[in-house]
């Protein structure tokens, strides 16, 4: 049991308690009279979320407070941290010029920009890899498959 | 037989057996890819198999799956990185096989040790998946949807490190599987307006995000250690001995890989396991039923053997669940539930009925795999072996490129490239925080005959809960559930005691 359970326990409580009383309520509609409500599953797992969020917490209460708190490392580490951040917004970006641009430049930032994200500065390798990439998919989809991604 | 025979004409044919041959060979360069498993493998070629035939389409997943299953050992052998935590245990003394010049000798007994499993374990498919499926289709929606809450919660419980998180991953993957029109009143559920969530999430671009692209994101944290491992790799100069399996290996590894045979199957059946499970049990029982147990951790080649025979007989075994009953033990099987629905076939024992010949030509494409497993893994050792040493800032920008290729194909566009990259999201967290992944996609794959069967039952039942009584099955797996709670619940507590003892000891 680690503080990282306590705190993911009351940061799903909170997702529970949110989805129960407030998004559930206002996104779901009753349904016909005689029908099963149709936010009778979706209320029965967000109740089961809190409830077991419930119980992850109370499980791990005493150890924020313990002595081995301080000696207990964080399960992300710095690194996959940045890892994460670079993830996000290099897809992130490559969608936006998918929708800006098209497929070409899209994935050329894919692969360019993750290659540069980890550390790679050989101009061949940050050339070859998407033009061979790039001309692999496109015999693949749209000459072998026959389909095409746009 | 007569089905097996026409599966056998049906998958013997040129293009098939090249479907496989690709299938095992990429599976295989994937699985030798530190980091890289069999889910990610298979969840990113599904969307290669969209045009070809169902059959050819199931066999090149199942080839992607036994090959990156037994290459996974390879990077365990030679890196001390296993391919994937089944392979772990592999490691502890392939390594060391490895570090005394016996690199190829344990490479080939992990090869020779995978197809031995792998094809037992095919057989023992074969043989008990038609039966079981026979019993499932005199169950009805109470049973059903009983069963289901008894594999989610048996799920839950073992293949994470707590039971509660485990639960909250299986109820946070049926909550996810509610996003859309609701089935029966086509009311909108959790769409929040997004006209594309009215179809609900797509389980290709969740798989892949969950499996794949949460995978890579882990891996690019972590990238620099792995490919400082990888340059330390030296295959030295190996004498002749060193480098074949010789008679007295095989006195050592035979009763090793028939246990690990055995509890690899076992281990396939029970849902939610898992194949770690399956190697780490059958290497601890080989170390304790071993003559020299001292040699293991050293160098002891039947370590090898008895992890890898079991690591390999889960995936086929893991399918008896799936095609018996509909219900995935493992990601694998849940992710080939996607290729089932792709290619218009539904996993369960309805297929033994509607589609017979596909189940057989499955079968037989399953004992192609495992045949072509053991050629293609001998002649192309060596190839294998480089691929080791192609470093993580090039893998990961290709992992990532298919990633978004498959979720685009499989996921309304570039929606699902959005879904993919929420999920991978999700999914790193889930692994860093230790909520079991597999669970959840095993909910979300499961979630809508869980809620069908939910609502056909209270309807059956009259919404009075007293009615179940008259449903003997029913009510034997609830109270397995109820038993499988209380089980793991006090098992955890014992664990956590230990745990919280051996802190306490002052560190001198």
């Amino acid at each position: 049991m680690t503080r990282s359970d306590f705190i993911s326990g009351i940061v799903l409580l909170v997702f529970g308690l949110v989805f129960l009383f407030v998004l559930i309520p206002h996104d779901i509609e009753a349904g016909p009279e005689g029908v099963l409500p149709p936010s009778l599953v979706p209320n029965l797992m967000v109740g089961g979320i809190a409830l077991l969020s419930l119980i992850l917490i109370v499980k791990n209460w005493k150890r924020p407070g313990g002595q081995n708190v301080a000696r207990e490392q964080s399960p992300i580490s710095i690194s996959e941290v940045k890892a994460v951040a670079w993830a996000i917004t290099i897809i992130g970006v490559s969608i936006l010029l998918f929708l800006w641009g098209g497929a070409l430049p899209a994935a050329t930032l894919l692969v360019i920009g993750l290659m540069l994200a980890m550390g790679e500065r050989r101009l061949l390798p940050l050339v070859v890899t998407p033009v061979t990439l790039l001309i692999g998919a496109y015999l693949l989809f749209y000459q072998l498959l026959g389909t095409s991604i746009e | 037989m007569e089905n097996l025979i026409g599966g056998f004409q049906d998958i013997l044919t040129p293009v098939n057996i090249a479907w496989i041959a690709l299938g095992v060979t990429i599976g295989y360069v994937v699985g030798v890819l530190p980091g890289l498993g069999k889910g990610t493998a298979v969840a990113v070629a599904i969307p290669l198999t969209y045009y070809i035939s169902p059959l050819a389409a199931i066999a090149l997943l199942i080839g992607i799956a036994k090959g990156s299953t037994a290459g996974s050992a390879v990077s365990a052998i030679l890196l001390n990185a296993p391919g994937e935590p089944s392979s772990a245990p592999t490691a502890l003394d392939g390594y060391p096989l490895a570090r005394q010049g016996k690199a190829h000798k344990a490479l080939k007994m992990g090869l020779f040790a995978s197809v031995i499993g792998d094809f037992i374990s095919t057989l023992v498919l074969i043989v008990l998946a038609a039966p079981l499926a026979e019993y499932a289709l005199l169950i009805g929606p109470v049973e059903l949807c009983a069963i289901l809450l008894f594999s989610l919660t048996f799920i839950g419980g073992l293949s994470g490190s707590s039971l509660s998180k485990g639960m909250i991953a299986a109820c946070f993957g049926i909550l996810c599987s509610t996003v859309g029109l609701e089935i029966e009143t086509a009311i909108p559920r959790l769409t929040f307006g997004v006209l594309e969530l009215q179809d609900g999430l797509p389980l290709i671009p969740v798989a892949i995000g969950m499996l794949a692209t949460a995978e890579m994101i882990v891996q690019m944290g972590n990238h620099k250690s792995i490919d400082q491992q990888t340059s330390l790799l030296d295959e030295g100069n190996a004498s002749r001995e060193d480098k074949i399996v010789l008679w007295e290996d095989w006195k050592y590894c035979i009763p090793a890989i028939g246990r690990g045979t055995a509890i690899g199957t076992v281990v396939g059946i029970l849902p939610g396991l898992g194949a770690s499970v399956g190697s780490f049990l059958s290497y601890g029982a080989t170390k304790k039923a071993s003559k020299r147990p001292e040699l293991f951790g050293k160098g002891a080649i039947e370590g090898v053997a008895a992890a890898e025979s079991a690591d390999n007989a889960v995936v086929p075994a893991s399918l008896v669940p799936l095609f018996a009953i509909g219900i995935p033990g493992s990601v694998i099987a849940a992710i080939l539930i996607a290729a089932f629905i792709i290619h218009g076939v539904t996993p369960g024992p309805m297929m033994f009925v509607e589609q017979p010949r596909l189940v057989y030509g499955i079968y037989a494409a399953m004992i192609c795999a495992s045949l072509l497993l053991l050629c293609i893994g001998y002649f192309g050792l060596r190839f294998f072996a480089l691929v080791t040493k192609v470093p993580m800032r090039m893998i990961i920008p290709v992992v990532l490129f298919l990633c978004a290729i498959g979720a685009f194909l499989q996921g309304d566009g570039i929606f699902g490239v959005m879904v993919m990259l929420a999920f991978g999201v999700i999914g790193f967290l889930a692994k860093k925080l230790e909520f079991s992944f597999v669970t959840f996609l095993i909910g979300f794959v499961i979630g809508p005959s869980f809620e069908l069967t939910f609502r056909q039952s209270i309807a059956l039942l009259n919404r009075d809960i007293t009615q179940i009584i008259d449903r003997p099955i029913a009510i034997a797996f609830i109270v397995l559930t109820v038993l499988t709670i209380w089980r793991i619940a006090v098992a955890n507590g014992k664990k956590n005691q230990l745990a919280q003892k051996d802190s306490e000891i002052p560190k001198t």
